[in-house]
């Protein structure tokens, strides 16, 4: 079934930040769980929004080199603390990974999005700055209204011509301000001998009913880009993330695990079962990030069914969790 | 009347088209003819259907009940002088979604204008009930009422709604500790009422014998009833038990919780599930009562939907199936985990006038001693507090 080269480690990860983080210790020792771990299943999870809730690290607080918050225009953060090290695998996972899919070098990058969100504190400002480390010369297509810069980009792809582009930008972005308005003045770009990267989720997309397929079709249409890849990955995980390959199926990574739990039961799902989504990384040692549960819905399927020849499962991504309703009081008078 | 928005709250509200309408007396006809209607449309309404809180509401204001409440009121006061105190403002909390109308039910029968602020969260029974209350406000016979009875939805901090503070006769706040502690800070008029309902806690004891002794169809009831003081609601209600106390023997204690566990778990696998989305709660509150108490809290996650915590925090505060589990042998170990906030005493196989004088005896003081199954009813009473005539004036006559 699912490998578990990785469960040493994970189980080495939960015993250093027990002892190192206090918190994490009491809510470990909370819980009922099996005297014995032998399975990646009988890992003990942390649901990711205790990172909004808590302060979690495992490191002294002189060794925080780094705090990173997730998105937060509205409602509350979460706080990642990073010592040296963790933020070095992290960005070493996300280059092997990259490099794994993408190949090595860096790219001319054309981003999907304006100059101020770089510079902003959102979820956007994050993606865009980390994986602005595989490009360079970077090219804003947006102007701080969100407009298509047409003859910018078109003047980038021409002082690029023949090179491999790295289009990078969130998934309803390129769909919006950049697919829109192609089509709307009936322009089509040269971008055949590129890439796209895109993530942060289709629910904007899934409410406009716009399907993973017709995305790429339209791109293809409009940019004429074939090699489209979508991603799965958080702030909270940084470092492991999953991505799609060149056969349109988003991957394990190999130095983390994907898992899909049972929306009542939290039992681990067989392959095929929708649920809820936990991931595993190897890579979290200043914070008790190794294995938590998200509040995404996906479905696992074996990685032998993609022959892309990638061990890591194979994640569809069906959107997040519906918000609870309050029950709210229906008196007996 | 509604207004909708911060923006149309500002731009249309007027106190003074409000006030044209004076206090009127406790139980009105006019008013209690609007709430019968009010009520007639609610239980006619498919909308309203889906709704249980909503039709309880509709249930309350029939005219029967009102009528009984009436009598209640009037034969208390020993007669029936009593009138509005003028423009009462409620602040409804976010965590019930129907406390709202229960709140302007009360001011509304003590004869006040009324001005209630509803949650900015989306309850779409709330909608339901503006759109059947607005319409009835359009016809000729309920106009007035219309105009002196209003619902906004305004930021917290909005400067009219402070305003609108320093200009009322009464202030009810429902809401969290910080809620009450804004509202208590604000300019009012030196006669404004203020009434307050922070946060509460409430707990539960089960007599072990009685459990045990009864049989399959009274046991059915009994996890019924439980399930309406807790589960129905998530215990997102101040008066839903978080502590169970197992009062026996010993050996009582086992098999009644044993029974209790079983015989509630199947009801709960026919009539409830809790969202994924809260069951991921669930976890987070533990987390959150280890960062409070400072250490691991021990939860019993093996009788399924129900988790039993043992801790002698006094601080937590679970909810969503979770209890803090207490084996007691003599009922007078309950004094002494009463917490300063406690509300209502649940009981079940015990005599509620026995529960008081230990209670009194202990100088720990409740206030309410309800059984199992009557933890939400709304009454009159709440928090101790008759509020019709917290919300209202006796005119001495000599």
């Amino acid at each position: 079934m699912m490998k578990t080269l990785n469960l040493d480690k994970y189980m080495e990860l939960t015993d250093k930040h027990k002892a190192n983080c206090k918190l994490y210790s009491y809510y470990i020792d909370s819980l009922t769980l099996p005297s014995k771990i032998t399975t990646l299943a009988e890992l003990p999870f942390l649901p990711v929004r205790a990172f909004k809730e808590f302060d979690l690290f495992s490191v002294e607080e002189t060794e925080v080199y780094k705090i990173m918050l997730s998105s937060g225009t509205t409602g509350k953060q979460s706080k990642i603390y990073l010592d040296k090290n963790t933020a070095k695998q992290q960005s070493k996972g996300l280059t092997d990974s990259f490099k794994e899919y993408f190949g090595t070098g860096r790219f001319p990058m054309l981003i999907i999005d304006s100059e101020s969100t770089a510079r902003g504190r959102t979820a956007r400002t994050a993606a865009v700055n980390g994986f602005s480390l595989y490009g360079k010369k970077r090219c804003f297509a947006l102007n701080n209204s969100m407009e298509l810069k047409l003859q910018e980009v078109q003047d980038f792809i021409k002082k690029h011509e023949g090179q491999k582009i790295f289009i990078f930008g969130f998934t309803f972005m390129l769909y919006q301000y950049l697919i829109q308005p192609l089509k709307k003045g009936g322009i089509k770009l040269d971008l055949s001998n590129s890439f796209i990267l895109h993530g942060g989720g289709w629910k904007k997309l899934a409410n406009l009913n716009v399907s993973d397929n017709h995305f790429k079709s339209m791109l293809k249409e409009y940019t004429g880009c074939e090699a489209v890849h979508n991603y799965y990955g958080m702030i909270e995980q940084t470092g492991s993330i999953s991505f799609e390959c060149e056969n349109g199926h988003i991957h394990a990574p190999s130095n983390g695990d994907v898992l899909i739990r049972n929306f009542q039961t939290f039992d681990v799902n067989k392959y095929g079962e929708e649920g809820i989504i936990q991931v595993c990384s190897t890579i979290q040692e200043s914070y008790p990030g190794h294995s938590l549960l998200t509040e995404d819905v996906g479905v696992l399927y074996p990685a032998s069914q993609c022959s892309c020849g990638r061990k890591g499962d194979i994640l569809v991504i069906k959107g997040r969790l519906q918000s609870a309703e309050i029950r709210g009081c229906s008196d007996a008078v | 009347m509604l207004y909708k928005s911060e923006k149309e709250f500002q731009e249309k509200f007027d106190l003074q088209t409000l006030c044209q309408k004076n206090s009127e007396p406790v139980f009105a006809k006019e008013r209690i003819n609007f709430l019968v209607s009010l009520s007639k449309s609610i239980l006619r309404s498919q909308a309203a259907k889906k709704f249980p809180d909503l039709i309880t509401f509709g249930y309350y204001c029939r005219k029967s009940n009102l009528m009984k409440l009436k009598l209640a009121q009037v034969s208390s006061n020993g007669g029936n002088f009593r009138f509005g105190l003028g423009t009462c403002l409620h602040i409804a909390p976010s965590n019930i979604p129907m406390n709202f109308a229960f709140s302007f039910l009360m001011g509304f029968l003590s004869g006040n204008r009324n001005i209630v602020r509803i949650p900015t969260k989306k309850f779409e029974q709330l909608d339901v009930f503006l759109n059947l209350f607005l319409e009835l406000c359009q016809t000729d016979e309920f106009k007035s009422i219309g105009r002196a009875n209003c619902f906004v939805r305004t930021e917290r901090d909005s400067s009219k709604l402070i305003e609108l503070v320093a200009n009322s006769d009464a202030l009810v706040v429902w809401g969290g500790d910080k809620t009450v502690k804004l509202f208590r800070q604000l300019d009012k008029k030196p006669l404004c009422i203020e009434v307050y309902f922070p946060d509460r806690v409430s707990s539960v004891v089960l007599d072990c014998e009685s459990l045990i002794g009864l049989n399959d169809e009274e046991m059915g009831v009994f996890c019924r009833d439980f399930y309406n003081d807790t589960y129905l609601v998530d215990q997102n209600a101040c008066s839903s038990p978080s502590i169970i106390y197992w009062y026996g023997e010993d050996e009582k204690q086992e098999q009644a919780k044993q029974r209790f566990v079983s015989q509630m778990n199947k009801y709960l696998e026919s009539s409830y599930e809790l969202a994924t989305v809260s069951k991921v709660d669930k976890l987070i509150d533990v987390i959150s009562f280890c960062d409070k108490t400072n250490c691991p809290i021990n939860v019993d996650q093996t009788s399924g939907e129900l988790w039993f915590l043992d801790t002698d925090s006094q601080e937590i505060r679970p909810k969503l199936g979770t209890f803090i589990s207490k084996s007691i042998t003599k009922l007078d170990e309950i004094s002494t985990y009463i917490r300063k906030n406690e509300q209502t005493l649940l009981y079940f196989g015990l005599d509620a006038k026995e529960l008081l004088t230990m209670i009194v005896e202990h100088g720990k003081l409740v206030d309410r001693i309800v059984p199992v199954g009557q933890a939400l009813s709304i009454g009159m009473h709440w928090d101790g507090k008759n509020l019709i005539d917290t919300l209202s004036k006796k005119i001495e006559l000599i």
